[in-house]
């Protein structure tokens, strides 16, 4: 293999990523503005881990208690590292686009696999890079003279290799079982839930495991107390071992880690190696296909958009889950200021309904034009008018969205004693939200929809997601903002005042995605 | 009466690149008209305007007496078009997705059922017909592609690249799908590199290079007084570029 001649091929790529080359000069790309703002978040982060190890330092947190801290942010990084690498690893090394090309070129198949893992190494190293590299700096700044500094590239190498040899071994081994595409989906849905069960335990579980002790000092030790021992037999508890026990176990625990390493790296080798020779051609005809009832043929337009949207919805089970997965967390995430801010029922019922679906709109809505993929030409091929289109993608949207509005309206008002007048107060605010949200939702799908997506939660291109949590928080914030103003009115009258203001909002944000749909959507090419 | 298409003075640039510059031609009723050029000529382009994927800096596009800029509506209900690379829903069946197209085009349904059934039994595509298109080859894709766009049975066919992936006998089949549609009245505008099928197939040609139209005209205007010369010859000979000719 030429390799000095791959590595320039492979640097290129790099630099496209970020650099284009436009009449004679470089001018920079979106992706730069990526690294940015994740490096941002990784300075914030290293911050804010920093002054946590401080804290814990000036309360005197013994090195072996916040040891247990470190173990955890270790053991979230393994986790993180591995989920991230299956995906990664499906992405990179079984479903990439130059796949075939690299394997019709004359080269190793292993030589093939560690191109791939290259490809991969941005994304296999983000938790490493985000999370675990901050938590050591800030823990070696907190603890002086405590941590073993000569064996800090050691242990986070070993903390990188061992996740990504693992998840390679697991990713190559599922495709033997399903295809590749749906085993991503699913990975895909898994990260989703593990985010998820992160984010619950940290709003719930820590918040009250602080709170049931009065004093600071020993509410952080009950919370340290609840996390694992680093004594324990996991990588996490080694890594932590490695850096602050006396020097002959450090070794000891930096052995074991190395080993544990290098075995699961091996391992990828062979099993990755025999993917990469058996997921050839079969990729694409491995998706075996059983007959599905069909849809009718039928003269309604509106009855045809509906059937393919629920064909579509039902059939795309991870695009589901994903769905059901955000609307439990945009419920929820309210109750997680309940502990920071007194709120009266009727504010906290507005409040978790707005919440609600805001979110919706921005997991169903926004996704329901990019859904569509390619398909989505046929919007300006067929004989309908871009509103039309638009306006027809809503009853599969409701069909998701107003279920989950109503059960949740009636589990909120039920749970919170809410009198029916003010229960039906807060329906009618919370519905005008869901409309707006649901316009505003197709709007952005439309003005930013990736045809191309890989990922249930990455229809958008990478902007339009940021624009999309901005439209989030900007709606969730104006309807809060406008319900104390519209409140001093007669009863009723501040509600209908919200169906106005979403009329409006709505009307708007269609015809803006009419126009995109219409004027600027092209397939690519 | 209108011809299916007029395409005038069609330009398309992105950016300081113009892909497609003032191309005219027309597509008469009953005729297959074979769009030729050499890769990046700009057929897919010119034909991605004529059919309103992308809008034209420049120039106008009428089908069957509508003006597409105008009367989008009306110009797109007598058109269908296949892409080079399917539009299709991955996860509906061939036939849940034929009978979503048919509704667009407002087909009544036993009609569009009859055509499919007839077209699939053509193209031999029954079998598949109630596989989901996820597991379909890319050749039975461009079959489900070529159904969807004559559900309708529109004035105008164009096609673009449509027998990449396509087996003899499937080729075959399309080739007289083609003729039998334009039999009936349409016009069949094919962008294709095959020069074999396009000299066996099309009643006229319309050579693309750089954008523009170099060539127009049948097979036997445009060999002029070399009678033996075949379309790959004159194709050769009319794209070569600047430096070959030097």
């Amino acid at each position: 293999m030429n390799a000095p001649g791959v590595l320039r091929a492979r640097l290129t790529m790099i630099r496209a990523e970020f650099f284009t080359r436009r009449d004679g000069s470089w001018q920079a790309r979106k992706g730069l503005l990526a690294v940015a703002l994740a490096l941002g978040l990784t300075g914030l982060l290293t911050y804010a881990l920093t002054r946590g190890f401080a804290t814990l330092a000036d309360s005197g947190i013994s090195v072996t208690e916040a040891g247990r801290v470190l173990a955890t942010a270790f053991g979230a990084t393994a986790l993180g590292t591995l989920l991230l690498d299956l995906h990664a690893t499906m992405a990179t090394l079984l479903l990439a686009p130059d796949l075939q090309l690299l394997r019709r070129a004359p080269i190793r198949t292993r030589t093939v696999l560690g191109l791939k893992l290259l490809d991969a190494l941005p994304v296999s190293s983000t938790m490493l890079v985000a999370l675990a590299l901050p938590a050591t700096i800030a823990f070696a700044l907190a603890y002086s003279n405590t941590v073993h500094a000569a064996l800090v590239p050691l242990v986070l190498a070993a903390l990188w290799g061992m996740p990504l040899g693992f998840g390679v071994a697991v990713a190559s081994a599922l495709v033997r079982l399903a295809p590749a595409a749906r085993v991503r989906e699913v990975i895909g849905l898994l990260t989703t839930l593990t985010v998820a069960l992160l984010w619950l335990a940290n709003t719930f579980l820590l918040p009250r495991l602080a709170d049931d002790e009065p004093a600071f000092q020993d509410s952080l030790r009950a919370a340290i107390a609840h996390l694992p021992s680093p004594h324990a037999t996991s990588p996490a508890a080694w890594a932590v071992d490695a850096l602050i026990a006396p020097w002959p176990r450090a070794l000891a625990s930096l052995a074991l880690l190395l080993v544990a390493a290098a075995g699961s790296l091996a391992l990828a080798a062979g099993l990755g190696a025999r993917a990469l020779r058996a997921t050839g051609a079969p990729i694409g005809a491995s998706l075996a296909g059983p007959k599905r009832s069909s849809i009718p043929f039928t003269a309604s337009l509106a009855a045809a958009f509906l059937r393919r949207d629920l064909a579509l919805y039902l059939r795309d089970w991870t695009v589901m889950s994903d769905i059901l997965v955000g609307a439990l967390l945009w419920t929820l995430l309210p109750l997680a200021f309940v502990p920071l801010v007194a709120m009266e029922p009727r504010l906290l019922a507005l409040t978790m309904l707005i919440a609600l679906n805001v979110g919706l709109g921005h997991e169903v809505a926004a996704r329901a034009l990019p859904f569509e993929r390619d398909a989505l030409a046929w919007a300006r091929l067929a004989p309908i008018k871009a509103k039309r289109w638009v306006l027809a993608r809503l009853p599969g949207v409701l069909v998701i969205v107003l279920p989950l509005h109503l059960s949740a309206w009636v589990a909120i008002t039920v749970t919170l004693h809410l009198p029916p007048n003010i229960a039906a107060e807060v329906l009618l605010w919370a519905t005008a939200a869901l409309a707006t949200a649901t316009a505003v939702g197709l709007w952005t799908g439309a003005a930013f929809g990736d045809p191309a997506w890989a990922h249930p939660r990455a229809m958008l291109h990478w902007n339009g997601r940021l624009v999309a949590v901005a439209l989030l928080l900007i709606q969730a914030a104006a309807w809060l903002a406008l319900w104390p103003l519209l409140d001093g009115f007669p009863v009723g009258w501040g509600a209908c005042g919200a169906i106005v203001v979403a009329g409006i909002s709505c009307s708007l944000a269609v015809h803006g995605a009419s126009r995109l749909l219409a004027r600027r959507w092209s397939p690519p090419r | 009466m209108s011809h299916p298409l007029v395409l005038e003075g069609i330009t398309r640039r992105f950016g300081a690149f113009t892909a497609v510059d003032g191309v005219s031609l027309e597509v008469r009723a009953g005729e297959i008209v074979g769009f030729l050029g050499s890769n990046g000529a700009g057929k897919t382009t010119a034909l991605r305007c004529a059919c309103g994927l992308i809008e034209p800096d420049a120039g106008s596009v009428r089908i069957a007496g509508c003006d597409l800029a105008g009367d989008p509506i009306g110009a797109r209900r007598h058109m269908g078009f296949v892409p080079d690379r399917p539009f299709l829903y991955e996860r509906l069946t061939s036939r849940e997705c034929l009978a979503f197209i048919a509704a667009l085009y407002a087909v009544p349904p036993q009609i569009a059922e009859a055509r499919v059934h007839r077209l699939a039994l053509r193209l031999q595509l029954r079998e598949a017909l109630d596989q989901p298109i996820e597991t379909h080859s890319f050749g039975t894709r461009q079959k489900v592609a070529l159904i969807a766009a004559l559900v309708h049975a529109p004035a105008l066919l164009m096609l673009d690249e449509p027998l990449g992936g396509l087996d003899p006998h499937s080729a075959r089949a399309l080739r007289d799908t083609l003729r039998e549609h334009a039999d009936t009245g349409a016009g069949v505008l094919v962008s294709t590199h095959l020069l074999d099928v396009a000299e066996r197939l099309c009643d006229r040609i319309v050579m693309l290079r750089h954008g523009r139209v170099i060539a127009s005209g049948t097979l036997a205007e445009l060999r002029g007084n070399r009678a033996d010369a075949t379309l790959e010859e004159l194709f050769l000979e009319l794209t070569r570029t600047p430096e070959e000719l030097a």
